[in-house]
């Protein structure tokens, strides 16, 4: 029995465990926008006067937790499959009992 | 009568009435600055985001800061969160009811344990938040700073500024949002940071 086709289906499990720790493992489900923080002076070139927080809203997607769940999903449905086809070649190159 | 009469000692006297009695402060901020920022977090999920959308004035006297009164007003629908169905979500009727309740507005009439730091007031603000239609008596910590003759640094304008800081929290089930519901995923407490500028022009 040929693994590789299991390893094949383990592609879209490793390419989405992939893609959600390249966006930082959030445990939140996707984001289309990323809010960053500026500090701006309150007065201009008084900094003694204190800062206020400018949050800046930035468009950018961010994967969620739905991606490793959908990669996996993908996987076990494409293993099922490979383990389904392999099991019946399997069984029609026994072929039937002589009696 | 000569106007001049009349109009030549109400201007030398100007000056003195903008530095003398209370003033009030608009907080709707032309540069855009004043924000809050909203924190929640849950088992499962944490929901950060911020809202834009203030407005409101506060009447400060930095002789009588004890007497320090108004209103801070928050468009509800310029909160904004980073997932566009959860910000959809949290709009929506079965939470915020942006559309049948636009504001969340808190009102204070008076500040108590008024401690002074330098620059900086430290106090209490009593007064009462209402979210939904729905209004709880608070005491809300607060950090202000009257920068006298700033405004004109700030936005071109003569004027003083009033700077108000504050990180308090809420709970939602005060406010009968969903209140039980989905506790796991939106937690119960909401944790406030704002950090206002109001201008009083002279």
């Amino acid at each position: 029995m040929s693994k590789k086709p299991y390893l094949f289906s383990s592609l879209p499990l490793v390419v989405g465990l992939l893609l959600w720790a390249k966006d930082g493992c959030r445990l939140s489900f996707w984001a289309t926008k990323v809010a960053s923080s500026l500090e701006v002076p309150i007065v201009e070139g008084m900094p003694e006067l204190g800062f206020q927080t400018q949050i800046v809203w930035k468009e950018q997607y961010l994967s969620g937790i739905e991606c490793p769940i959908f990669g996996l999903f993908l996987s076990l449905l494409f293993g099922l499959c490979v383990f389904i086809h392999q099991r019946r070649a399997s069984t029609s190159s026994i072929g039937p009992s002589p009696s | 009568m000569n106007p001049l009469s009349i109009s030549l000692p109400t201007a030398l006297l100007l000056p003195l009435f903008a530095f003398a009695g209370s003033k009030s402060f608009d907080f709707k901020d032309p540069k855009g600055v004043n924000t809050i920022i909203f924190q929640m977090d849950a088992l499962l999920e944490s929901i950060n985001g911020s809202g834009a959308g203030i407005s409101g004035s506060v009447e400060f006297d930095p002789e009588e800061p004890s007497q320090t009164s108004g209103v801070i007003l928050l468009d509800a629908s310029s909160l904004r969160v980073d997932n566009p169905v959860l910000q959809e979500h949290m709009h929506g009727e079965e939470w915020l009811n942006v559309g049948q309740f636009p504001s969340i507005e808190f009102s204070f009439s008076q500040l108590s344990d008024v401690k002074r730091s330098g620059r900086e007031l430290s106090a209490m603000a009593e007064g009462k938040m209402t979210i939904r239609n729905t209004t709880i008596k608070m005491k809300v910590p607060v950090k202000i700073s009257h920068l006298q003759g700033m405004l004109e640094k700030r936005n071109k304008t003569p004027g003083d500024l009033l700077v108000v800081r504050s990180q308090f929290s809420v709970s939602r089930e005060d406010f009968g949002i969903r209140s039980g519901e989905h506790l796991d995923k939106v937690a119960n407490q909401i944790d406030i940071s704002l950090n206002l500028a109001g201008a009083a022009p002279y």
